[in-house]
């Protein structure tokens, strides 16, 4: 499900059953096949490249560190994804607790950043890391993650709760939540 | 045009940033090196060391630096005040130990020197048959008491006979006169 999403029709298996045995040359072509997907996850989560690039490389360490506890029947990448989702919650955690995420940002940039000209731009990382921390900074780490996985990677709420460990109804309550902050804050800030 | 933004409802202005945020497609640009750091760091190489790792299991849950050096330390100097506990209790009781020991030894050499004191002079008397003798004493006292006994028996017996002969002979004078 997740292959097809992300144009990666690939066979996993094969590599769950090599890593598994410890193979490093199966490794490294694991790694170079899903390092941009894991990347683009931890990015949009987190807002932040440089935190992103620690955070994927430790979940490829923990996903050989434990690659004996992985069952041949379960996906190597979604295990993948899953750890680093979880990597992502904990450093959002920590940053809002630290409250280096209770940012409010610039109202008249951020109604320039989401304006009518900039609709068909990519937006870029110094623009996301804004938009995001202005728009979720009212959000738990836990509410965040659950916006991110639904609305901008765009999964259904099955495929979070494989991601996060979290049931579907938890998720939905979670999402409900957030985009009722949210729209609340758009609406006050904008 | 932000104007037209403003005036949006909350829900469309957020499904635009939505739009928007959906977008962000990053790359990385170091997706080599990294690669390279995790083999290295998964082949052992620059790998933290073990009490690191030990460290960070324990006190990982504490972000701020200082509080985890304390806690690391104060842990430390408990583990050490239990370990010269441990070494005290211990060497207290070896020393109870062996002041237990030495003072059943000194009782038990105590106790056998007066047994071979009290037997040596036994021995010493039996060899003079002071022993032997006073063993007879007793026999001799006691067939002194059967003599005496037996010559209290008598004389009453004598004393008992003359007496009944006496009153025989004064009824017989009585009947006579």
């Amino acid at each position: 499900m997740y292959t097809e999403k992300r144009n990666l029709i690939v066979d996993y298996s094969k590599y769950t059953r090599a890593i598994s045995r410890g193979d490093r040359d199966v490794f490294r072509e694991y790694m170079d096949l899903t390092m941009d997907s894991i990347y683009k996850l931890a990015c949009r989560i987190i807002a932040s490249e440089d935190d992103a690039k620690d955070i994927v490389q430790e979940t490829y360490i923990k996903v050989w560190e434990k690659r004996k506890t992985l069952k041949s029947d379960k996906s190597l990448f979604s295990w993948s994804r899953k750890i680093a989702v979880n990597k992502c919650y904990d450093f959002l955690r920590a940053e809002k607790r630290r409250g280096r995420w209770n940012s409010e940002g610039d109202i008249s940039e951020l109604a320039k950043l989401t304006s009518d000209n900039s609709a068909e731009d990519k937006v870029n990382s110094e623009e996301y890391t804004k938009i995001l921390k202005v728009l979720t900074s009212k959000l738990s780490a836990r509410q965040q993650v659950v916006y991110t996985l639904s609305v901008i990677e765009k999964l259904a709420a099955d495929e979070i709760a494989i991601e996060t460990g979290m049931s579907k109804s938890s998720i939905k309550s979670n999402l409900y939540h957030a985009r009722e902050a949210l729209k609340k804050n758009a609406g006050r800030i904008l | 045009m932000q104007g037209g933004f403003y005036n949006m409802k909350a829900e469309e202005k957020l499904e635009k940033i939505n739009a928007r945020l959906a977008s962000y497609d990053p790359e990385p640009d170091n997706r080599a090196d990294m690669i390279r750091n995790v083999m290295d760091l998964t082949s052992g190489k620059g790998s933290t060391p073990l009490i690191e790792q030990f460290i960070n299991i324990i006190f990982g849950w504490t972000e701020i630096l200082w509080i985890r050096a304390g806690l690391v330390t104060v842990s430390t100097c408990l583990v050490f005040v239990f370990v010269f506990q441990q070494f005290s209790i211990i060497n207290r009781i070896g020393q109870l130990e062996n002041r237990m020991v030495k003072s059943s030894t000194e009782q038990i050499i105590r106790q056998q020197g007066e047994q071979v004191l009290l037997n040596s002079v036994i021995m010493k008397e039996i060899g003079k048959g002071e022993v032997k003798d006073s063993l007879m004493v007793a026999d001799r006292d006691l067939q002194e008491l059967i003599n005496s006994y037996s010559e209290l028996q008598r004389r009453y017996n004598d004393l008992k006979k003359e007496h009944f002969s006496d009153q025989f002979n004064g009824k017989i004078k009585n009947q006579k006169l």
